[in-house]
């Protein structure tokens, strides 16, 4: 093993590279004019749907009336304003969740140039439940939307967390004759909930 | 004959395949086309994309120990393979010391590149490929015929057949929606009986020792959020240095690959999850001595996007199994030869030299410049055909004599007006083709007619 690693740094630094410079990346966020509306398009490009809420206090009432929630039996909330719904006993590992109907969780930035939600989940039962949901509800504070990806990475600091992700749209897949089908192997919705008012 | 060429001929055999399968590509051509024209510092990402790679590459060594450390401190073990066989096996002991049968695996050419699969399965561990052009392919018993599209050769009927066989849905089944849902029972229940998942790696990040993937099913989360054990292996190129250089690949990813803005699910691993492991192998096989080439070194730079294959007018009609090499297409064509010149000799010679690859790459990598120099290369090594060595040598030889070039250029005047069809025919070249009418005069004859005689 350790020979391995010698072996292989002593083979690239044989290859004697002339050191190149390291760019700064400075890529102005472009001005949008709307970018609730411009990530309320890239979400719904992704397959996903925007909501929205004018306050904070408004999210768990949104929430209740949303679809995904308020039929669903099995639900893992990772927000305060939802509470989970166990009817056959509170999980303990992510094989618990085999059934699960919907998860919600909370994420923030959301990027307006794609549709993507950056998530980090609080433990391993809220970060399966991303997944293994037949639906997902994000809430997202208004405030965070950022227009690009290069502004989402300088608030976010991915390294903090053990997992993090960022989440554009349901689960999907083209893979048989290039035809889109939504509900791969994750999430068959996606609904995010903007809340707050505009600053 | 065992060259692109003969095997192009194959699958050119059934002409309405051929058009099917060079649409479908360009029309993905064409949505990266979309995605790219709404940034109006597309340019200047590919430039960025570039540099950073550029940089990386020549300081690999700095970034790889930086990488190793900022990984182990997360809590990640690290460990290197030199080659495919040493991956192969460090991934079997891995499974092998903590009892492991059933891994569900998602989308990774590094692991097709190194024969992971057929290595594990010999020594009885059941290997399910989770991305569902890859099972696809698996369940045929074929490599992917494309780096990020797999199974783009297979028509929904033949997807349908394969799995009223292997899965049980009804016969006749060829509707896309209903056999993904066929496809999503099926391996839900094998994410859930896995117990270690094994990923690629698109991105590391030396200064954090974090690792990126990317997929849009989210296989690639339900294989490591289910069992404890997550093993990526990763290519010694993947690296960049810093977290901030992320985005600048990420926009330019997903859009080149597919049009999409980004990928459903971009996920961030930093360390194993509580209770688990994560196994991060760093594995050269080749690569350190392709860093050492002048010429094709940044080839590496490559983010396996899959533009080049979309845009190459060779592949979207000669498909990717033509390429007989795990990636197919201009990057293939350019990486394989390097692993082995001999086998893959005609690769670089499946190309016109269009360039359209080098104009769409996100790093910028100049492909058909490196296409061009490899068969110089190849050349020289003696690897072209004898039919090409000897055209190549009479052409030399016509060219370098202007006599007997003008002397030819009359007898092919005169004969060729006279050839019969079957034996253009006879001509790889001739075969679609008519010959053009032959003018009486060489270009040379009427100018002079024309400076003189007006």
């Amino acid at each position: 093993m350790a020979r391995s690693r010698e072996s292989v740094l002593a083979a690239v630094r044989r290859s004697g590279a002339v050191e190149r410079p390291l760019p700064e990346i400075r890529f102005a966020p472009p001005l949008l004019a709307d970018p609730v509306g411009r990530f309320g398009e890239t979400l719904s490009e992704a397959g996903g749907e925007l909501r929205q809420v004018a306050s904070a206090e408004g999210v768990g009432g949104a929430l209740a009336g949303l679809p995904a929630l308020a039929e669903a039996r099995r639900v893992v909330s990772g927000v305060a304003a939802f509470a989970s719904r166990h009817p056959d006993g509170a999980p303990v590992v992510p094989h618990d969740l085999l059934n699960l109907d919907t998860a919600v969780a909370a994420g923030a930035p959301a990027v307006a140039e794609n549709g993507a939600v950056w998530v980090v989940p609080g433990d391993i039962l809220g970060r399966a439940a991303l997944f293994l949901a037949e639906h997902l509800v994000l809430v997202v504070p208004r405030t965070s939307l950022v227009s690009t990806l290069h502004e989402a990475y300088a608030v976010i600091s991915a390294h903090k967390a053990r997992f993090g992700c960022f989440i554009a749209g349901p689960s999907k897949t083209a893979d048989i004759e290039q035809a889109l089908v939504i509900g791969a192997h994750g999430p068959r919705t996606l609904t995010v909930l903007l809340y707050g008012e505009e600053p | 004959m065992n060259d692109h060429a003969s095997r192009a001929a194959a699958f050119n055999a059934d002409a309405e395949r051929t058009g099917w399968h060079d649409r479908a590509l360009w029309h993905v051509r064409e949505r990266r086309d979309r995605a790219a024209a709404q940034l109006p510092e597309w340019e200047a990402l590919r430039d960025a994309a570039g540099e950073i790679k550029a940089h990386t590459l020549s300081q690999l060594d700095l970034y790889l120990e930086r990488f190793e450390q900022n990984a182990l401190q997360a809590g990640a073990s690290v460990h290197w393979a030199r080659d495919a066989d040493e991956l192969c096996s460090l991934v079997h002991a891995l499974l092998e010391s903590r009892g492991v049968s059933k891994v569900v695996k998602s989308k990774s050419m590094l692991t097709e590149e190194c024969g992971l699969n057929p290595h594990l399965e010999a020594r009885g561990i059941e290997v399910v490929d989770t991305d569902l052009g890859e099972r696809i392919v698996q369940l045929r018993g074929e490599p992917p015929s494309h780096i990020v599209l797999p199974a783009i050769h297979i028509k929904k009927e033949e997807v349908g057949e394969l799995f009223h066989r292997e899965m049980g849905s009804p016969e006749g089944l060829d509707d896309p929606t209903r056999l993904t849902e066929v496809a999503r029972g099926d391996l839900r229940q094998r994410f859930l009986a896995a117990e270690a998942g094994i990923t690629g790696v698109n991105f590391g990040v030396a200064e954090t020792g974090g690792i990126v993937v990317c997929s849009n099913e989210g296989n690639v989360d339900l294989g490591t959020a289910l069992p404890p054990l997550h093993i990526a292996c990763m290519g010694i190129e993947k690296l960049v240095p810093r977290e901030r250089d992320l985005p600048v690949f990420l926009r330019l990813l997903a859009r080149s690959a597919t049009g999409q803005a980004i990928t459903s699910y971009t996920s961030h691993f930093h360390g194993p999850r509580p209770g688990g492991e994560l196994h991060i192998v760093l594995v050269d096989n080749g690569r350190s001595q392709l860093l050492s080439s002048e010429a094709f070194e940044s080839a590496l730079r490559c983010i396996r996007c899959g533009a080049c294959l979309n845009t190459c007018p060779v592949y979207r009609r000669s498909g990717g199994h033509s390429y007989a090499s795990v990636i197919p297409g201009p990057i293939g064509s350019v990486l394989e030869p390097a692993r082995d010149a001999e086998a893959h000799a005609s690769l670089p010679f499946a190309c016109t030299l269009c360039g359209s690859c080098g104009d769409v790459c996100p790093v910028k990598i100049p492909l058909s410049q490196q296409l061009l120099a490899w068969r110089g290369r190849l050349v020289e090594r003696g690897h072209l055909g004898a039919t090409r060595r000897f055209a190549q040598r009479f052409a030399a030889a016509v060219l370098a004599r202007p006599r007997l070039y003008a002397a030819l250029g009359a007898l092919g005047r005169a004969l060729g007006r006279r050839t019969p069809a079957f034996l253009l025919r006879a001509n790889a070249w001739g075969r679609s083709r008519e010959l053009p009418e032959l003018p009486h005069r060489s270009f040379r004859a009427e100018w002079a007619r024309r400076r003189d005689g007006s």
